[in-house]
């Protein structure tokens, strides 16, 4: 460092940086060694990095990215034929990987709006007006949709804020937050195939959320869960009794509706199934919406922590969803018109 | 700016840069206004105004300081200067940090005499990060030219460089200007031995606060409002409380050991903030390891101004109270930091009247060991008070310290001990070495190793949590 360094401090430097790196690579065998159970899935990270650009971290769910823009979710949202709408249940049934041969023999482009956790319709309902969505056809999952009152996040969003955390507003803000926040996610995907962060120490629940969706389409990579590999059976239908709308669930279904109408866009409800699946509930919606209502139920499904699919049953729930999509008359009467912009068919 | 991200990087290789640049063709001018940038660009990442707050602070006192020092001793002038000087800062410091807790007091205290306290005014304001540092540390100067300890500095630049100087602007630090100044005067060829010291501190201070700070934090914000409730149990309330106490240091002492090795890289010498305060022997020396430089700035400027312990005892007593008390306010303003500081206040006066405040040097073993206990017992219950959202809530949480039974309700909080564990073994080397002379040469073979551990769990086990706690002050 000085301008001329001792051929002994050179040595001495060398022999530092050899400690160092020694000690290093000590730790990185030493790790590979270690029960695999405490350390993030190595292969989750590889897949994560051959995700490639289109695919952005989203925080919270996609709120932010989604109300704002941010990344450009909603340019390919306005070009969707069909839009996908629900929970986190909806995204782990309705694959985009399943959905896309569908959407190349019919020609219609798909984009998943779902949010995670319970969104109710408000929100979803704010960014189709705002960003002008007039998609041909909406697929709802009617699992907790139709309900007045809209998520905390939602409030915090709508109300304005645009970064998680409080940061400060304004552009320079979200350019400093959202660079420093791809960079990082850069570097995790760059290091975590071959140095697993460990995650299993302290079995305080589970590991950070960290999801990423598709600029393209709006598919979900949710770290952590999309890796698991359990099949936990989701039961049979259970026989339930009739459900009665409340005056705020008929109210939040009119206003979606006569937002829709609006639009000329096409309603489709399904109810994924799980074992808390409100069935009648489902029908009740179905019947004040004056929509078709799909309900496959194949054999055999499972999920991977007992409310989301695993790949497997989300393959088998689409395709036979998909069959009798095709079979309603809204189907024949949705023209190829220009993408985005046709004019859906009245509502049966 | 936040030292976990990728903009304090950059500035870093930035600064660093200039240092082996400019420092080979020796301008040194030219560097210490590049690192002048540095700073500013530093402090004003987020939130530009800030920077109008520093400079308002550093304006005065580098003023008054040159007009006190061309004053003769003994002007009434002199001290009109330096009460404008203390009045600017704790000015400042008062209206955006104070104000808002000094009028929700009076509004209690008024709502309990039955009167109307609505017409008292709020201030919206956002707390400017670093200011209870900044302010503390200008302030020293000014003080220092008015007892004749040191001479003003004639550079405007190099005064603002002193006070906005990035790697201890924001959470110290509290460095004074007779420990600076001179530095800027100084030529500093790049030393292959400081930066290694330098490299050696940085990676220290990331691995306490992204492995240790980092991983602690969830469980502690988890936890801690459980064992506020009524039938927590004594090996939780004790467990997370204890798991606070790690995280606090590891999140401190962490950014103090990245402020000292970014020092070292850009050419500059930072005073030692935390020497292992968890072995401390007595109260007394508790706060000549935990957050050196406050305590040496609160005993300097503000016990010793107050006659320190010349005067009589009972004086002294509360002087040692009182400084603990503002020293606990300066933390945060809240009623739980006063507390914290007033049990450690009470602490060290009861140590001072027992004459046990050389206890860990002069007793024997059994009863330093006893000292021992009482001391990091009490240090334990003052940081519930710390952490806890109300005094209340503290003493709920100390209460449960109390419902003693062996069996543990949580035991992610025992599972979060292994982060407590380096913490642990920090301190005991540290025991060991300050027993053991001979164990203290460190061989850098021994650094560089641990080193390569260190570099290691930081990239496999940082945790999810980011803030510093000591950015709130």
């Amino acid at each position: 460092m000085r301008s001329s360094i001792s051929n002994s401090e050179r040595l001495s430097l060398w022999l530092l940086l050899a400690c160092t790196a020694g000690a290093f690579v000590a730790m990185c065998a030493l790790g590979a060694h270690l029960p695999s159970d405490l350390k993030a899935n190595a292969g989750m990270w590889q897949a994560i990095e051959q995700l490639g650009d289109s695919w952005r971290l989203t925080y919270r769910d996609g709120h932010y990215a989604f109300y704002w823009n941010q990344g450009g979710f909603m340019d390919s949202a306005r070009q969707a034929d069909v839009l996908i709408l629900g929970n986190s249940r909806t995204s782990f049934a309705f694959r985009q990987e399943f959905l896309r041969p569908f959407g190349e023999r019919t020609g219609l482009r798909f984009f998943d709006l779902t949010f995670y956790f319970t969104e109710p319709c408000l929100f979803p309902l704010k960014i189709i007006q705002k960003y002008d969505l007039k998609p041909k056809l909406a697929i709802i999952n009617a699992d907790y949709f139709f309900v007045t009152k809209p998520s905390g996040l939602c409030e915090i969003v709508l109300a304005g804020d645009r970064v998680p955390e409080g940061e400060a507003e304004g552009p320079w803000a979200y350019l400093k937050y959202f660079t420093e926040d791809r960079l990082a996610d850069r570097l995790r995907r760059l290091v975590h195939p071959w140095l697993p962060r460990w995650e299993g120490i302290v079995p305080s629940g589970p590991p950070p959320r960290r999801l990423w969706r598709s600029v393209d389409d709006g598919s979900w990579l949710l770290a952590g869960l999309d890796f698991h590999d359990s099949h936990i059976a989701v039961p049979p239908r259970e026989a339930q009794p009739p459900y009665e709308l409340t005056t705020e669930e008929r109210q939040a279904i009119a206003q979606f509706q006569a937002e829709m109408v609006r639009r000329g866009t096409a309603i489709v409800l399904t109810l994924v199934p799980y074992p808390r699946a409100a069935w009648t509930r489902a029908e009740s919606v179905a019947e004040a919406l004056g929509a078709p209502l799909l309900t496959p139920f194949p054999e055999g499904l499972s999920t991977l922590d007992g409310s989301h699919f695993d790949r497997e049953s989300a393959t088998r729930f689409t395709s036979a969803f998909l069959e009798e999509l095709t079979e309603l008359p809204v189907m024949a009467q949705i023209e190829r018109g220009p993408e985005g912009t046709g004019a859906g068919p009245p509502i049966e | 700016m936040s030292f976990v991200s990728f903009a304090f990087l950059a500035l870093l290789a930035l600064a660093c840069a200039g240092r082996l640049v400019l420092g080979r063709t020796r301008r040194e001018a030219v560097y210490l206004l590049l690192l002048l940038a540095s700073s500013l660009l530093f402090y004003g990442w987020h939130v530009p105004a800030y920077l109008a707050i520093l400079l308002a602070s550093t304006c005065v006192d580098y003023l008054a300081g040159g007009v006190i020092a061309a004053l003769p001793v003994g002007t009434p002038r002199r001290k009109a200067l330096l009460l404008l000087s203390l009045a600017t800062n704790l000015g400042l410091l008062g209206t955006f940090k104070y104000f808002n807790f000094g009028r929700d007091s009076l509004a209690w205290l008024l709502a309990g005499l039955q009167l109307d306290a609505g017409w008292l005014p709020r201030l919206d304001l956002i707390l400017p990060i670093g200011i209870s540092f900044y302010t503390f540390q200008s302030m020293s100067y000014t003080i220092d030219i008015y007892r004749g300890q040191l001479q003003p500095v004639r550079s405007f630049w190099k005064f603002l460089l002193f006070v906005s100087f990035f790697p201890q602007l924001v959470a110290g630090p509290i460095v004074r200007a007779s420990e600076f100044l001179y530095q800027l005067d100084r030529r500093r060829p790049p030393r292959l031995g400081a930066w290694l010291e330098g490299g050696y501190l940085i990676v220290r201070g990331f691995f306490l606060k992204m492995v240790l700070a980092d991983n602690l934090a969830p469980v502690v914000d988890r936890f801690w409002p459980l064992i506020s409730q009524p039938g927590a149990n004594a090996v939780d309330a004790v467990a997370v409380a204890f798991l606070f106490s790690c995280q606090i240091f590891c999140d401190f002492a962490g950014y103090s050991s990245i402020a000292r090795g970014t020092a070292y890289l850009l050419g500059f010498r930072l005073p030692l903030n935390f020497n292992s305060p968890y072995i401390a022997g007595s109260f007394k020396n508790f706060w000549q390891r935990w957050h050196m430089t406050l305590s040496r700035w609160l005993r300097d400027y503000l016990y010793v101004s107050l006659g320190g312990n010349r005067i009589s005892a009972r004086r002294t007593y509360a002087n040692l109270m009182l400084v603990m008390l503002l020293g606990g306010l300066w933390h945060g303003a809240a009623w739980t930091f006063v507390v914290w500081g007033g049990l450690h206040g009470a602490a060290l006066a009861v140590e001072r009247l027992l004459g046990l405040e050389r206890a860990h040097e002069k007793l024997k073993v059994p009863l330093r060991i006893a000292w021992f206990l009482v001391v990091q017992a009490v240090v334990l219950i003052s940081w519930v008070f710390f952490r806890s959202g109300g005094v209340g809530e503290a003493l709920a949480i100390v209460g449960n310290f109390f419902q003693i039974s062996w069996a543990s309700e949580y035991p992610e909080p025992l599972w979060a001990l292994t982060f407590a564990a380096p913490v642990v073994m920090m301190h005991l080397a540290t025991f060991l070495k300050e027993r053991f002379p001979r164990l203290r040469d460190d061989t850098g073979g021994a650094r560089a190793m641990l080193a390569g551990v260190m570099i290691y769990l930081i990239i496999t086990c940082y945790g999810t949590s980011n803030a510093f706690i000591y950015f709130q002050f």
